[in-house]
């Protein structure tokens, strides 16, 4: 199991966000996240790659225990993070903000490689590669944001709300790159995302947080099959 | 005309070191969000090593090299023990702590050399001639030494790695976070580098004026019209902030008489802060 | 109010009333530097008060700055008495912070900080070069405040040159008004949208709040108090320049209002009162002076960052804890 949570509880102030969450997920797995507002997706999220140190529990991480570890380091076990609303670098150039996401990596000729891989698949990059982040689309700025990520060269990929704003067309490119991210690149991604739909076509297993607690999992298939989560959860 | 462009080198020369000393501040300030009150104190104890230097015969560049290395030690030093403790405690604690530390450091200057201003001899004597303009070689020395520092530090922040990282930890922290860059780190360095500048401005500058205890406290005061006019986080503000404020001094001061001078610096600054309150390029981040 | 605080608040305005003028009306040194502590106490009150909607103001010198001056203006060009002229200059000092309350409010934050830094040295120079406000010279020669009597029955007695014991019943009645004043204020609506537009301007806007308007009064507020002082100071050395109204006292003020806990009502005059007595305490070792206050003063940031205060309340809470766990006497 390349990567698992353990009952993990994580507080703001007195308030508890997650009550005992437990996930896993295997290599080359998509896994998603699923949950109304304030159920606590992006909470777990910012808990797994430091952001929050969490109150009690355990995250495992290819063998080894990182709850608790600054962001940075996590970074350097293979875990990077899209957060929500992409989060670029605004007055970075594209290329620069490329180079941020190498920032912990010690290994040139690979980087080099993979900034020709990264422009392979994200070609709009590569057009706009010396401008400014901030003069790019939603659309544009969201692949940036995950490229961003994907130059670290992760092993687990979090990504928090890609399709938030973008067009139709958009969230099907970002669809696209996820589903190879995972089969070409060989990245677990675990995704969350307010658009259940988009989320159970693409991903293995899915998760439901309900107020902070894992209310269903399962297979999309039975996912979607099952009534009460249709319209509790689903809105379907 | 020889006159003229006396006072365009007078005025680019304290523009450069009001450069130098602002760069300090805005680097910090976009890191730790502080304001350092106390950074314009390591002009003075730059200054000071630069009379020890002189006192004992040290070699110029030496000193500069030992001001540089040394300062910005204890940059690194003040912001682990010291800013890194403050974050997040309170809006002002960062404030008040740099307002503590300004009046230690000034105390220590005081106790150490005493209250009376100190002069230091000029390292590098003559004068150089082109057409009927003269420039003191020592003044065009700073000069250049001061382009460099600067256009390196621009250099470091646009190119090299660690100084892209520190414009990315200040336009978006939390996703600098994600990248990998660990702030505590960044800030000792922004740190460092802040206080070199500074003290290499102290030991640039103090042959061509003097040194005190107070030295600080005057200067600060032009540190805070250059973030005003150039814009709080923007290093190319600064630049531009501080070579504008150097030149106007400079005329100002050469063709209007006293007190009227003054006040059309400040009026200047007035006009700023309401018409475009962010200083001409300021926008918050390191940019 | 809690018992404590009631007795509490007693005993301190007894101390302040009658023990300390009983106890030291001989010692001119003792009620100077508590008139300056009260003095101190009440700018750096209004410094608190200009928190409460969210800014930093380093700037009320030039609020004390107007008091002062237009003061000296009433008593020596209009021959109006201080009694009068103390209120006036306040009102007159509140007035000038509406009017540039609008442009300098319009900046948040650290850069309305900064403004606030640059007004002061801009209001000195500028005072500075107006020669009909006594240019660099000042004034001198203000009239000290007039008895004031009923016949043979004296209110207030003649105010002279050798006895500050008058000056100190006056300053403390002032600083005892400001409380009263500034305490009514923090329980009234006023005060909760205050605090409101602290936490979140965004909000209280969308709530309909005229968040500038009340940040305006806000200012006005602290100025008025300010103006007081400033007043009170004329009256009090009889003469002033502009120097006498520096930047450095303007950020003295905001520091002695943090270290006694800028939170609390009774923070800045704990400031106050504690700094400027150490400053004196520490005054025959002159030259150590200025390292050991820094080293207090970084001290207690680093340590107790709410202030002096805090400090007070957390061993309050202790106190109810230790209740809690110890067993009662009896058991």
């Amino acid at each position: 199991m390349l990567f698992e949570v353990r009952n993990l509880r994580v507080h703001y102030d007195k308030v508890a966000a997650l009550k005992g969450v437990s996930i896993t997920i295997a290599e080359r797995e998509l896994i998603a996240l699923l949950g109304s507002n304030g159920a606590g997706k992006t909470t777990l999220l910012r808990t797994i790659s430091g952001l929050k140190p969490p109150s009690s529990g355990e995250i495992w991480f290819d063998g080894r225990r990182v709850d608790g570890c600054p962001p940075h380091e996590i970074v350097n076990l293979g875990i990077a993070h899209v957060p929500e609303g992409r989060r670029v670098f605004p007055y970075m150039t594209v290329f620069e903000n490329l180079k941020m996401g190498t920032f912990r990596r010690k290994d040139r000729q690979q980087i080099s490689k993979d900034y020709e891989t990264v422009y392979e698949h994200f070609p709009r990059l590569k057009e706009r590669r010396a401008q400014y982040a901030i003069s790019l689309s939603g659309g544009e700025q969201q692949m940036l944001a995950t490229a961003r990520a994907l130059m670290a060269r992760p092993r687990l990929l979090l990504m928090d709300e890609p399709s938030l704003g973008l067009s139709p067309i958009m969230c099907q490119e970002i669809t696209s790159i996820m589903t190879e991210i995972q089969k070409t690149l060989g990245v677990s991604i675990l995704l969350v995302e307010q658009n259940a739909q988009l989320a159970l076509e693409l991903c293995d297993r899915a998760y439901i947080l309900k107020t902070g607690k894992i209310a269903l999992q399962g297979r999309p298939q039975q996912l979607k099959n099952n009534h009460e989560m249709k319209k509790a959860y689903l809105g379907m | 005309m020889g006159e003229f462009a006396q006072i365009v080198i007078n005025g680019l020369i304290i523009g450069l070191s009001y450069v130098m000393l602002s760069l300090g501040i805005t680097l910090t300030f976009s890191i730790r969000r502080v304001i350092n009150i106390a950074h314009a104190d390591i002009y003075m104890l730059g200054g000071f090593m630069a009379y020890f230097g002189s006192q004992f015969g040290i070699n110029y560049f030496l000193v500069l090299m030992a001001a540089l290395v040394v300062l910005g030690c204890l940059g690194a030093v003040l912001d682990t023990l010291l800013f890194r403790r403050v974050r997040d405690k309170g809006p002002a604690g960062p404030m008040v702590l740099s307002l503590g530390l300004m009046y230690l450091i000034e105390g220590v200057a005081l106790l150490a050399f005493g209250e009376k201003v100190k002069g230091v001899p000029s390292v590098f004597k003559g004068v150089i001639h082109i057409g009927s303009i003269s420039f003191g070689v020592e003044r065009l020395i700073v000069m250049g030494i001061s382009l460099l520092l600067i256009t390196g530090l621009f250099l470091f922040l646009g190119r090299v790695k660690w100084g892209q990282a520190m414009r990315a930890l200040a336009q978006d922290p939390e996703a600098a976070y994600l990248q990998g860059i660990d702030i505590n780190r960044m800030s000792m360095l922004c740190f460092a580098l802040g206080f070199s500048l500074a003290g290499a401005a102290g030991v640039l500058l103090t042959p061509l004026f003097y040194v005190g205890y107070a030295v600080g406290s005057t200067l600060i005061f032009k540190c805070f019209m250059v973030l005003v006019i150039g814009g709080l986080g923007s290093v190319l503000g600064c630049l531009v902030g501080g070579l504008l404020l150097g030149l106007i001094e400079a005329f100002v001061v050469a063709y209007v008489p006293g007190q009227l001078a003054v006040l059309i610096m400040f009026a200047l600054i007035l006009v700023i802060l309401l018409v475009r309150p962010q200083g001409l390029m300021g926008r918050g981040e390191l940019t | 109010m809690t018992t404590f605080k009631r007795v509490s608040v007693v005993v301190i305005l007894v101390i302040f009333l009658v023990l300390v003028p009983l106890l030291f009306r001989d010692s001119q040194y003792v009620l100077h530097v508590f008139i300056m502590c009260s003095q101190l106490s009440i700018v750096s009150l209004t410094v608190r008060v200009v928190f409460t909607v969210g800014e930093l103001s380093f700037g009320q010198v030039v609020f004390v700055m107007a008091g002062a001056y237009a003061s000296a203006i009433l008593s020596t060009k209009m021959g109006l008495p201080f009694w009068i002229s103390l209120p006036l200059s306040g009102l007159v000092s509140a007035a000038f912070a509406t009017l540039i309350g609008r442009p300098i409010l319009r900046l948040r934050g650290t850069y309305f900080s900064i403004l606030t830094v640059i007004l002061t040295e801009v209001a000195r120079q500028g005072i500075r070069s107006l020669k009909f406000l006594g240019g660099p010279q000042g004034f001198h020669g203000i009239p000290r405040p007039e008895s004031i009597h009923i016949g043979k029955f004296i209110l207030v007695p003649e105010f002279n040159t050798t006895d500050r014991l008058p000056y100190y019943f006056v300053i403390a009645f002032l600083l005892t008004i400001t409380l009263l004043v500034l305490w009514r204020l923090e329980k009234s609506p006023t005060g909760a949208v205050f605090r409101a537009t602290r936490q979140n301007a965004a909000v209280a806007e969308s709530l309909g709040i005229n968040v500038t308007r009340y940040r305006i009064l806000a200012l006005s507020i602290s100025a008025f108090f300010a103006g007081l002082v400033g007043s009170f100071s004329a009256h009090y050395i009889t003469i002033f320049y502009p120097e006498t109204f520096s930047l450095w006292n303007s950020i003295d003020y905001v520091l002695y209002a943090f270290i006694g806990g800028i939170e609390y009502l009774w923070g800045p005059i704990v400031g106050s009162f504690a700094l400027t007595w150490l400053w004196e305490y520490l005054g025959p070792s002159a030259q150590y002076r200025m390292v050991l206050f820094a080293v207090l003063v970084i001290a207690v940031i680093l340590f107790f960052p709410g202030g002096f205060l805090s400090l007070v309340k957390s061993m309050q809470s202790l106190r109810i804890v230790l209740r809690k766990v110890l067993p009662k006497r009896g058991d």
